[in-house]
């Protein structure tokens, strides 16, 4: 458990790390696509419906940002 | 709120959500891209793995309502 935590936080991407990174990356995406929705359109369509379609496109982008960062993180640390 | 969610979500696979996925595509591809380079760029410094995954992350999905902000719905 140690060395998992360990693996989790100091980089070495296994399968499962990379996996619980993405759903973790994913929740911190919505936060960031609601507080952006929030911004943009709060005034005009409500900040409750702003927040909900700023989560709701936020993830399209961030999951394969992140799914191409952790190939390429590989790709890199293989040299 | 919930079923205002899960009805764009409907939408959206049924492709009437959004009126020019092209469009959608590119800008799309626009945030991925930006959020690849912050994640990949931040990764190489000696830091732990979760700031860059957290920056990241809280970057794209604060532009991706920008990018998409005129998005058409029908």
């Amino acid at each position: 458990m140690d060395e998992f935590l360990n693996n989790m936080v100091f980089g070495d991407i296994t399968l499962v790390t990379g996996l619980l990174w993405l759903l973790i990356a994913t929740v911190i995406s919505m936060v960031g696509g609601a507080i952006g929705g929030m911004i943009l359109a709060g005034k005009d369509i409500g900040y409750s419906f702003s927040a909900m379609l700023g989560a709701l496109f936020a993830p399209a982008g961030t999951i394969p940002a992140l799914i191409l960062g952790f190939f390429a993180l590989n790709f890199l640390s293989s040299f | 709120m919930l079923e205002l969610g899960w009805y764009s979500v409907k939408l959206f696979f049924k492709g009437k959500l959004i009126r020019d996925p092209l469009h959608f595509l590119q800008q799309t591809l626009i945030g991925i891209t930006v959020g690849l380079l912050i994640f990949v760029l931040l990764a190489q410094a000696a830091i732990p793995l979760c700031i860059p995954v957290t920056l990241s992350s809280l970057v794209t999905g604060l532009m991706m309502p920008f990018l998409l902000k005129d998005f058409k719905m029908k």
